[in-house]
C-alpha cells in the first residue's frame, strides 16, 4: 500500500472540481491557480497537470478566456472565467460531492 | 528575457507544432506570462523557473495527450498529433503506437477502397468489359462481379470497423501512457 498513490488518485479525481469551485467565484489566471493550489500541500500541482487541464475545460466550453494587461509592468495574462455550462456541471459535480461525502460518513459511523 | 528561457520556449512551439497555430502561440504566450511572473515577482533565477516548469519534453506531452484524449474523431490533425505524441513517449510506444495507427488509418482505406473497386468491376461488367486485376477471390474460386458487389460491401465495413477499432485502440493506450506519466509526475511534486 502506497499512501501516495492514493492522494494522488484523490487529486486527479478532484483538481477538475477544485478549480471549476475556485474560478466559479473569480476570474483566475493559470499562475495564481497554481500558486493558491500549492498552499494546499494535497491540492499542489504541475503546470503541465493545470495548464493542459485549463484548455480541455475550455474545449468543453465550461470556461471562457482573456487576456487581460496589468499595471505593475508585467506581461498580459490568461484570465479563465466560468461558463452558464461550466455552472451547471458544477452544480452537478457540488451534488454528487456531497453525496459521496454523506456515503462515507455513513459507512463511518 | 534570458536566453535560456527562450530556447525553453522554442522548444515548447516546436513540440507542438501538429496543434493549430493559434492554440500553440496561445499556449506558448500563456507560459511566457508565467515565466516573467515568476522572474519579476517571485525573482527566481531563470534555472529554478526552468526546474519549477519541468522539461520542455514533459510539458508538451501533456498539452498533446490531452488533446488527443479530448475528442474521439479521426482527422489528418489528430493522425499528426498522435504521430508527434507517439515520438515524445518513448520505447512502448515505438512498437504498439506505430502498428495500431497504421493498421487503423490501412483498414480504414481498404475498407473504403473495397467496395469503390467491386463497383467498378461492376460497371466494366455492365458495358461488357472484363477489369484485369481486379476480382473477388476465395482461394481458386472467383465470384462474378454481380455478387462480388454485395460482398465487397460486407468485406468493405467489417475492414472499416476493424480500422475504427484501431483507433480506438490507439487513444485508449495514449490515454493509459498519459495517466502513467501523470502519475509520475504527481509523484515527483509529492517528494
Amino acid at each position: 500500500m502506497n499512501i501516495e498513490d492514493w492522494k494522488s488518485q484523490i487529486k486527479r479525481g478532484t483538481l477538475e472540481f477544485c478549480i471549476l469551485l475556485m474560478i466559479s467565484k473569480r476570474a483566475y489566471y493559470g499562475y495564481e491557480i497554481i500558486s493558491e493550489l500549492d498552499a494546499l500541500p494535497i491540492l499542489s500541482v504541475k503546470e503541465s497537470t493545470i495548464y493542459p487541464l485549463l484548455r480541455r475545460l475550455l474545449k468543453e466550453e465550461l470556461l471562457t478566456s482573456f487576456w487581460q494587461e496589468t499595471t505593475e509592468g508585467l506581461p498580459p495574462r490568461k484570465y479563465y472565467s466560468i461558463t452558464e455550462k461550466g455552472k451547471e456541471y458544477l452544480n452537478a459535480m457540488t451534488n454528487e460531492w456531497n453525496n459521496l461525502l454523506a456515503a462515507i460518513s455513513k459507512i463511518q459511523e | 528575457m534570458d536566453k535560456i528561457m527562450n530556447d525553453y520556449l522554442e522548444k515548447i512551439d516546436s513540440y507542438l507544432r501538429p496543434l493549430p497555430v493559434s492554440d500553440r502561440v496561445d499556449i506558448v504566450k500563456e507560459i511566457k506570462s508565467e515565466m516573467l511572473e515568476l522572474e519579476m515577482k517571485k525573482e527566481l533565477t531563470p534555472e529554478q523557473i526552468l526546474e519549477k516548469l519541468g522539461s520542455p519534453k514533459a510539458l508538451a506531452t501533456a498539452y498533446l495527450g490531452d488533446s488527443i484524449s479530448g475528442t474521439k474523431a479521426f482527422s489528418l490533425r489528430r493522425f499528426a498529433i498522435v504521430t508527434a505524441f507517439y515520438s515524445l513517449t518513448g520505447i512502448s510506444g515505438m512498437f504498439v503506437l506505430p502498428v495500431t495507427t497504421v493498421l487503423a488509418a490501412g483498414l480504414t482505406l481498404c475498407g473504403v477502397l473495397t467496395p469503390l473497386a467491386a463497383l467498378i468491376k461492376l460497371a466494366g461488367h455492365a458495358i461488357g468489359y472484363d477489369l484485369p486485376y481486379v476480382s473477388f477471390q476465395f482461394g481458386s474460386y472467383t465470384l462474378n462481379p454481380i455478387a462480388a458487389f454485395p460482398v465487397s460491401i460486407v468485406t468493405g465495413l467489417l475492414l472499416f470497423f476493424a480500422g475504427k477499432g484501431c483507433w480506438k485502440l490507439t487513444l485508449k493506450y495514449i490515454q493509459a501512457v498519459s495517466a502513467i506519466k501523470g502519475k509520475a509526475l504527481d509523484k515527483d511534486t509529492a517528494e
